[in-house]
Parts: C-alpha cells; structure tokens; sequence
C-alpha cells in the first residue's frame, strides 16, 4: 500500500530557498515515483557546481573540472592562458539570462571545439590528472556521499554527465569514493596518440551544455542499462542541464532540480 | 588523502567574480527562467538534502516505513 506524499510533510521542501512554481505537478511527480519503486529510478547529474558546490561556506567560489585538470603541471602554461580567455569570452554568454538557448548554442560549439583544439600536442602522464583530482570532500554539497550510497545501495544508476573534462570528472568521483558500480560518466574524454601526448577531446559527439540530452547517450553502455527506466531525477545549475532527460523513450516520470547560486548575496 | 585546496585564484576568481557580475544583473530574470525549466529551484543551497529526501521517500513509500522518517 503506497501512501499519497504531501510536499507539506518533506521538510527540505519547505525551506524558503526551495522554489516550486507548480507545487502540486511535483507532488504528483514524487507519488508516481514513489509508486513505481527504486527499480524504476534513476538519476542523471550534471557535475560542475552541481555535485560539486557552488561556493564554500565562506563564499569561496569552486573551481571546474577544466580548472582542476589544468593545475596538472605538465600542461603548458600558454594551454592555460588560452583556456582562461576561452572562459572569459564565453562564459558570459552561456549565463547570459537575455541570450536566447538558440543564439548561446553555437558560441558553445564554439568554445569546446577551441577548447579541444587547445589542448593538443602535449605530454601528460594520467598519473597527474589523479594527483590533481585529489579534493576535499566539502567541496562536494553535503549529503553528496550519502545520496550516492544510498543510490548505490539500491542499485539504482547514476549517470554523470558532464560538459567538463570526463577524464577529472570520474578522478574526482574515484578520490571521492563516489564511484560505486552503478555510476557511469559521460563526457569529454582526452584522446590520446602514442607517446602519451594528449590530442583533443576523444568524441566525435562533443557534450556542450546545451547539448546534453539523451541523444548524446545513444550507444552507449548506460543507455543500454538504463533505457526502460521509467522515473528520472534530473540535477543540474545550467539552464540546459534541464533537458538531459529529454529523448528518453520511455521516460514517463521526470522530476528536474535546478541549482541557483545566490548571486546577490555573493 | 592529502587535500589539494579547491578555490580559484588570481584570474581565474576573477573571472568568476566576471561571471557573477553579469548574473546579478539579470537575477530575477534568471530566477524566472529557472522556476520554468526545472520543477524544483534550489537557491543557494549547497546540499543534496533536497535529492535525499525526494529519494528517500521513494523508497521509503514502497518500504511503508515513512512515519519512521
């Protein structure tokens, strides 16, 4: 006998910082996921600022996955200086809430495509990106082990997926000991030719914020896993990350949490 | 395991910083935007009590033990 939930008795959904514009679709959502069982669930996560924190408790801001990957010692120092006037020219756009989803698109295309081009044509141990992934478990948001090992526990898949550098993404999720065996990652991953020399983004299907729905997962291992599970939770910071179930074929319940910084208390 | 510290420096906090700026301009047209692409906003909340407690009442409906929660 499943008992009908009122969004009134979970308290986290009381909190003032929680908005909800239509609070009964999201109690119903959570009754039809509650009905169809952990068996039916899964959860698909974007990584940066959002299994990683925005900001430490202090206001610290946190730094992404192409940051932590570029503190690995044998990247150039002009690789860096590239990626950061990468991210000064086009971040701006991708949070431009006056920018239209359509006309941020290709400057995104844009940057990742500049993004793989840059980084190309030099030695890097993968020993290193492990040693660079080597964070505190507080910059992860609180809670993050437990949810993932009650998830884990469950059986329930989990799919990161990220528009940051695949290859500090699961070093972190491993130091983190966030990696149990119902995790996948998919993102950008390094190419590598002979003599350890990195070449670019190994994909012919570059993630972008803007692309990450589950077209970009057709083929691959997870989907397979995954493709009849009927209820999704989604997470994400970015206004695209709110699409990554769409495409889903049998997706019947899909329940979307955006992380919003505060940035006027910043 | 040694920690390696997690915060930006130099150009790169600024850059967020950069970042932030532009957003707080545009704060309640992004808050708008966001309440109409995701079913739950979380502001500023740097947990995952919110995922836990939706996951846990999931399983907890189908354990029939959420008056023990």
């Amino acid at each position: 006998m499943v008992n009908r939930i009122k969004l009134a008795n979970i308290p986290a959904l009381c909190r003032r910082s929680c908005r909800i514009k239509h609070p009964e679709r999201v109690e119903t959502l959570i009754n039809s996921m509650a009905a169809a069982g952990p068996h039916q669930l899964q959860l698909i996560s974007d990584f940066d600022f959002t299994i990683s924190k925005q900001h430490l408790a202090d206001g610290t801001p946190m730094q992404s996955s192409f940051f932590i990957f570029e503190r690995c010692a044998s990247i150039p120092q002009a690789v860096r200086e590239r990626s950061r006037a990468l991210c000064a020219k086009y971040r701006p756009i991708e949070v431009d809430g006056r920018i239209t989803i359509a006309d941020k698109l290709s400057a995104m295309i844009e940057w990742w495509s500049e993004s793989s081009r840059s980084y190309s044509g030099f030695e890097l141990d993968p020993a290193e990106i492990e040693h660079s992934a080597r964070i505190d478990v507080e910059c992860l948001r609180d809670g993050t082990p437990e949810l993932f090992a009650r998830l884990g526990e469950l059986r329930v898949p989990i799919l990161v997926f990220s528009a940051g550098i695949g290859d500090t993404v699961a070093a972190i999720l491993r130091q983190t000991n966030l990696m149990w065996p119902t995790v996948h990652v998919v993102s950008n991953f390094l190419r590598w030719k002979e003599g350890g020399v990195v070449n670019g983004f190994d994909t012919d299907r570059m993630i972008h914020v803007f692309n990450k729905n589950e077209t970009a997962l057709a083929g691959t291992a997870y989907y397979d896993e995954v493709h009849d599970r009927t209820s999704i939770i989604v997470m994400g910071d970015s206004l695209g990350d709110a699409g990554m179930a769409t495409g889903s074929s049998v997706a019947s319940h899909v329940l979307k949490i955006g992380f919003l910084a505060d940035e006027v208390s910043g | 395991m040694i920690a390696v510290p997690f915060v930006l420096h130099s150009f790169e906090y600024y850059a967020f910083r950069n970042r932030s700026s532009v957003i707080r301009l545009q704060d309640e047209t992004n808050l708008k935007l966001y309440e109409d692409a995701f079913d739950i906003v979380l502001v500023d909340d740097q947990t995952m009590d919110v995922p836990r407690a939706i996951v846990d009442h999931i399983v907890q409906q189908v354990e029939g033990d959420v008056g023990k929660a």
